[in-house]
């Protein structure tokens, strides 16, 4: 057999990767032998030292049992389990973003609506009494939902859910600050004009 | 059983066809069974559940084994693999090409695999024998059936004795094919380090076997 031959067919070991400190083979000169690849150094050993033999075959019961796995079927369904478990895809009236833009849609609708009828029964209806009672009405809703909408703001925006959500909370703070003072002015001539009367 | 192929380095076995499940849309013109997976990871990215359906079926088998190897109990199996194809699925945009879908596939469920493990071993140990999964075995006759399956659950009870990463290495190895780069690759462990591992876990099971009473 000429050199080029021999290197093709067995590897090269040195003596230092065929036994360990304690005499018996190393863990990649059993991998050899495991795999079938040509060690004679290491075969002559086995014939002489039991307790790698017994580590061979150790090796060679477990490489063999692997080599045929239990090849199981995923249980019938599962992929429409899957499926169906897939996030995502919701009617659009499910979404967050959507319920949100009707609570605050439906929240300065309310809003507008009652400070409105407080401003035309003073001014249609000449009677300060009954439009204190809605600005006061409106004064307080305001309140109680700037503070569920800042609370809401807060939370979307420590979970970072949308960009578009804190420029949108920018928008409806100013049309909300803008309200208010509309309201407080009129609610302040409405008091001065009860008072007075 | 079924032979593995363990030279070509496949990880998918050979499937025997199956009726598609998932409505086809217009979106897909060739049938999805037979489009590439790369075309079909592209059209899952795109939002596309049917093509996203027909990975879950390409890899159903491969990811609900490996779960059952690991886990040990057939209805964990099937939630944890449940669990691994959702991560799949909201993951698919951080999928790099560079590198096999089927060992991203198979990185994703054995890391989950191993939270499971923990997790477990924090909130609740099973003191009965986990219920064994029945599976008919196609073209056997009943005694022989019988058989394989006694053969796999006596593996399996020796597998669970296993440390879950030296599992995991033999699992990933023998019946997955991968090479010890790969399995590097997900356990985030050096070529040599898995090496060793994998020599000590062989080791370990041989001696286990043994103890069973199994020969070669």
């Amino acid at each position: 057999m000429n050199e080029h031959a021999r290197h093709n067919s067995e590897e090269f070991w040195e003596m230092g990767q065929v036994f360990d400190s304690d005499g018996h083979l190393t863990d990649a000169a059993f991998e050899a032998l495991l795999e079938g690849r040509p060690l004679p150094v290491g075969e002559a050993h086995l014939s002489g030292c039991a307790t790698c033999r017994e580590t061979l075959h150790s090796l060679q019961l477990a490489h063999t049992v692997l080599l045929s796995p239990p090849w199981r079927k995923a249980p019938p369904g599962f992929q429409e389990r899957v499926m169906a478990a897939l996030p995502g895809a919701k009617p659009f009236w499910q979404r967050w973003s959507f319920i949100l833009a009707v609570l605050l849609v439906g929240g300065s609708i309310a809003f507008a609506g009652i400070s409105l009828a407080g401003i035309l029964i003073w001014h249609v209806l000449d009677t300060p009494n009954l439009a204190l009672v809605f600005l006061t009405a409106g004064r307080v809703f305001i309140n109680v939902c700037a503070m569920a909408l800042d609370v809401v703001i807060t939370a979307i925006q420590v979970l970072i859910l949308s960009p578009w959500v804190p420029r949108a909370s920018i928008v409806i703070g100013i049309a909300a600050v803008l309200w208010m003072l509309l309201i407080w002015h009129y609610r302040r001539r409405t008091l001065m004009t009860y008072q007075a009367s | 059983m079924e032979p593995t192929d363990h030279k070509q380095g496949q990880v998918s076995r050979p499937l025997p066809p199956q009726p598609s499940t998932v409505p086809e849309t217009r979106v897909a013109r060739e049938p999805l069974e037979a489009m590439p997976e790369a075309t079909l990871i592209q059209q899952a990215r795109a939002g596309s559940r049917p093509a996203f359906g027909e990975l879950v079926r390409r890899y159903q088998d491969a990811v609900y084994n490996l779960c059952y190897g690991m886990l040990g109990d057939p209805h964990e199996a099937e939630d944890a693999a449940q669990e691994v194809f959702i991560k799949i699925f909201r993951r698919l945009n951080q999928y790099n090409n560079a590198y096999r879908f089927s060992t991203w596939v198979l990185s994703i469920a054995s890391h989950h695999c191993i939270d499971r493990l923990r997790k477990r071993r924090i909130m609740w140990v099973s003191l009965d024998a986990p219920e064994v999964h029945r599976i008919p075995q196609e073209g056997l006759r009943p005694e022989e059936a019988v058989i394989r399956q006694e053969e796999a659950d006596r593996l399996q009870a020796v597998l669970r004795q296993l440390a879950p990463d030296y599992r995991l290495v033999l699992l990933l190895h023998y019946w997955y094919n991968l090479s010890y780069r790969e399995i590097g690759s997900i356990m985030n462990l050096s070529e040599g380090a898995v090496k060793t591992k994998a020599h000590r876990a062989r080791r370990r099971l041989g001696s286990l076997l043994k103890k069973e009473g199994w020969t070669l």
